[in-house]
Formats: structure tokens, C-alpha cells, sequence
């Protein structure tokens, strides 16, 4: 049960995330370049992208908080009143790191808000918080335990939620704003994909060997053996993303070489429709066995 | 274009097997040693030292000494070492009775995974 507890926790941390960065960068990059070819969905990509940053503004706050009882939940003292343990837990730096993730993730739910409501004021504010915020995992993580190599390993750990974010998050805005379109029936059976996804695929190609080259220093740093891919609790969970991460990327491929060629045609874009939302769900996967993997001991039990 | 691209990506893989990794052991907090040590016997202890193969975040560390009957014996805060970090002592407040104890410990690594343990070791009759 607290397993499940903490791994949920964790993916609507990384799950909130990759929203909130996804609906961001579909704000400043997807957006404005979609809108002149098709400035009469402007609006509704913007209420997408609006919605999108609201359910992040909500997931992250909630996720802190629960990521708040489990560490108190592992840190209680028998034989110490749990007040105590929850001022002693404050005052450790990961209580430090904690709080202001929290305050933050306060301020990225008030932009949100304000987001959602098409103000440019409250994208700016979740611009200004959810990258920063894409840096808690990492400070609160195995990175920050790397000794010496802590600099190298953070940074990496920050770029891989960013890409991740830019990828999953994009994906997530393209397929929201592609059923709000449809859905309205403005464009008469037409389709959004046409457009999203030319300026969506160099984000995603680009994020994906980031997430490649930042996942593999990680790797690198936290086995001790190639041999621990299947000899320790670590080194399966991190070979069962991989897997998973190789599916991931095969639908992607699928969708970027062969079904982006066929927009033209409904056929095509249906395809790639479902295609797209098998990669975002097993993406999202992804995030859940990373949710596990980030509480593992790379040492084992 | 698409072999030469297949090899490269081969060949990348095979280096990054490759690589001298084995750095995963120096970055696990954990308790290396202690005094007194596990299973050992011992008059009653002044103080319980315990050295951790990390410096335990600051507030971090709880130290329990619990008594044959289970209960908590009074002891002093855990204090870092004034030369070593690593290390966290407890002082004992008065003698042990003779009888097997319990020290459960609790403390945070660089990485903000809370890791607990415990030993038992045992107090002679003097």
C-alpha cells in the first residue's frame, strides 16, 4: 500500500510536470507558429494549452503535499510525538528543498489559474515556475547524492524533465487541441494535425535525444555493472523503462516518418490520431515506472 | 545513409557497455560502522557513535536506544562529530544494566531517501 501510495505520488509529480511544461511550450513555440497558418484555431489552442496548464497548476501542489506525508510517514520516530518529526523533516535540507517546491508549485496553480483564463500575465508566471520547478526531482532525487559529480548529475536530471516535459507534454497539448477542433465541428471534418505536428516533431525529435543522452549519464552514474539491468531492483525497473521507452519511441517514429507524410489524408490523420494517444498512454508508462524507479536504492535492498 | 547510421548507434550502445561504471556504491547512504559494534558485547557504553558513509542532512538523524523491555533509554540529541560529519554520537545518560539493547537509527543521505536500520549488541555485568 505505501508503495502504491508513493509511486502514485511521484507520477502525479512528473505527470503535472510534463503537462505544465508541454502546455508552456505550446504557449510560446507550437502556438504562434500553428496560428498563422490557421489563425482562426488560435483561440481554441490557446484554451487548450489553457486547460492543459490548469490540470498541472492543480496535480503539482497536490503531488507535494502527498510527497510531504510519505517522507514523514518514513522519517517518524516511534518514540517521538509526530510534530516533532514534521519540524525536525522541515529543518533537513530536503524539508528546505520541500518548501519551496511548494511555494512555487502555489505560484504556478495561481498562474495557471490566471492562464486558463487567457491572461499573459499568468502564462509568464507558469513560465517562470514550472521550469524551475522542473528541477525539484533532480535536487530531491539520486542526483543530488552523486558526490562530486552532483553538478553534472543535476543538470542532466533537469534537462531529461524538461525534454521529457517538451515531448510528453507536447503530445498531450497536440491530441487536446486536435479533439477540441474536431469536436466543434469549425473545421467541418478537418484536422489541426496538419499544422501541430510539423512544429511539433523537431521539439520532440530534439527532446528525445536529450532524454537519451541525460538518461544514459544517469545509468551510467547509478549502476555499478551492466549486470545490474537484471540483478538488482534498480537495474530491472530502469531496463522495464527502457523497454517501454523503445516502444514509446517506435510509435513516435511511426508517426514522424510514416503517418506525418499522410495529413493530406483522413485516413492518415486517423491513424496517426491513434497511434499518437497509444504513444502519450505508454508514455505516461514511462512516467509511472520512473515514479518507482526514482524511490529504488540503486544499491538494492 | 540508414547502415551507416544503425552502426554508429551500434557502436555507441557497445561503448556505453562498456564504460568503467561502478560508481553506484559510493553514493548510498548507509550506516559503515559503529560503537558499540553489531553483536558485540560490551560494558555499558558513555556514548553510541555511528559513522555513515554520507554526512546525514542536518535534523536527519534519530538514534533510539531501546532496552531489553523494549523501552526507549534516555539519551542526550544526536550531535555531529566536531571533526568528522560523518559521524553521529548520542551520549548515554547513566549505566546500562546488563542485557541485550537495541540501537535503531534514522537518517537522510544527499539524495533525501529517508534510510533507517538497526543492531543489537549486548551489555556485561560489571
Amino acid at each position: 500500500m505505501a508503495a502504491l501510495f508513493s509511486a502514485v505520488t511521484n507520477w502525479l509529480l512528473f505527470a503535472g510536470l510534463v503537462a505544465g511544461l508541454g502546455a508552456v511550450a505550446a504557449w510560446w513555440v507550437f502556438i504562434p507558429r500553428a496560428a498563422s497558418s490557421v489563425p482562426e484555431a488560435a483561440d481554441l489552442m490557446r484554451v487548450s494549452a489553457g486547460s492543459l496548464v490548469r490540470l498541472a497548476g492543480t496535480a503539482l501542489p497536490v503531488a507535494l503535499v502527498l510527497a510531504f506525508a510519505r517522507q514523514l510517514r518514513e522519517f517518524r520516530d516511534p518514540f517521538a510525538p509526530w510534530t516533532e518529526d514534521a519540524s525536525l523533516l522541515i529543518g533537513t535540507e530536503w524539508g528546505r528543498t520541500w518548501m519551496l517546491a511548494l511555494a512555487i508549485s502555489l505560484l504556478a496553480a495561481l498562474g495557471s489559474a490566471a492562464a486558463r483564463r487567457g491572461a499573459g500575465a499568468g502564462w509568464w508566471l507558469c513560465g517562470l515556475t514550472l521550469v524551475p520547478l522542473a528541477a525539484y526531482p533532480a535536487f530531491s532525487g539520486h542526483a543530488s547524492g552523486t558526490g562530486g559529480l552532483a553538478p553534472l548529475t543535476i543538470a542532466g536530471d533537469v534537462l531529461h524533465v524538461l525534454a521529457a516535459g517538451a515531448w510528453v507534454g507536447g503530445l498531450a497539448f497536440v491530441l487536446r487541441a486536435e479533439r477540441a477542433w474536431r469536436s466543434t465541428g469549425a473545421g467541418d471534418g478537418s484536422s489541426l494535425l496538419p499544422v501541430l505536428v510539423p512544429v511539433f516533431s523537431p521539439v520532440a525529435v530534439v527532446s528525445v535525444v536529450a532524454l537519451w543522452a541525460t538518461g544514459l549519464c544517469a545509468a551510467w552514474v547509478h549502476l555499478s555493472s551492466v549486470a545490474d539491468l537484471v540483478a538488482t531492483p534498480y537495474g530491472r525497473l530502469l531496463a522495464l523503462k527502457l523497454v517501454i521507452v523503445a516502444v514509446v519511441m517506435a510509435l513516435g517514429a511511426v508517426n514522424w516518418r510514416r503517418l506525418t507524410p499522410r495529413l493530406g489524408e483522413e485516413a492518415g490523420r486517423a491513424a496517426l490520431r491513434e497511434n499518437a494517444t497509444r504513444e502519450l498512454l505508454l508514455a505516461h508508462a514511462v512516467l509511472l515506472v520512473t515514479a518507482v524507479l526514482v524511490r529504488t536504492s540503486p544499491m538494492g535492498p | 545513409m540508414k547502415t551507416k547510421g544503425a552502426l554508429l548507434a551500434i557502436t555507441l550502445l557497445i561503448a556505453t557497455a562498456a564504460l568503467p561504471i561502478g560508481r553506484a556504491d559510493a553514493f548510498h547512504f548507509g550506516l559503515r560502522s559503529s560503537t558499540p559494534a553489531a553483536d558485540a558485547s560490551v560494558p555499558s557504553p558513555e556514548e553510541i557513535r555511528l559513522v555513515f558513509t554520507q554526512v546525514p542532512q542536518e535534523n536527519s538523524v534519530a538514534v533510539r536506544l531501546i532496552d531489553p523491555a523494549g523501552d526507549a533509554v534516555q539519551t542526550a540529541d544526536p550531535a555531529y562529530d566536531a571533526e568528522d560529519r560523518h559521524v553521529i554520537h548520542v551520549a548515554v545518560e547513566g549505566r546500562l544494566p546488563a542485557g541485550a539493547y537495541t540501537v535503531a537509527w534514522r537518517g537522510i543521505g544527499d539524495d533525501g531517501h529517508v534510510v533507517r536500520g538497526d543492531f543489537a549488541f549486548s551489555v556485561t555485568a560489571q
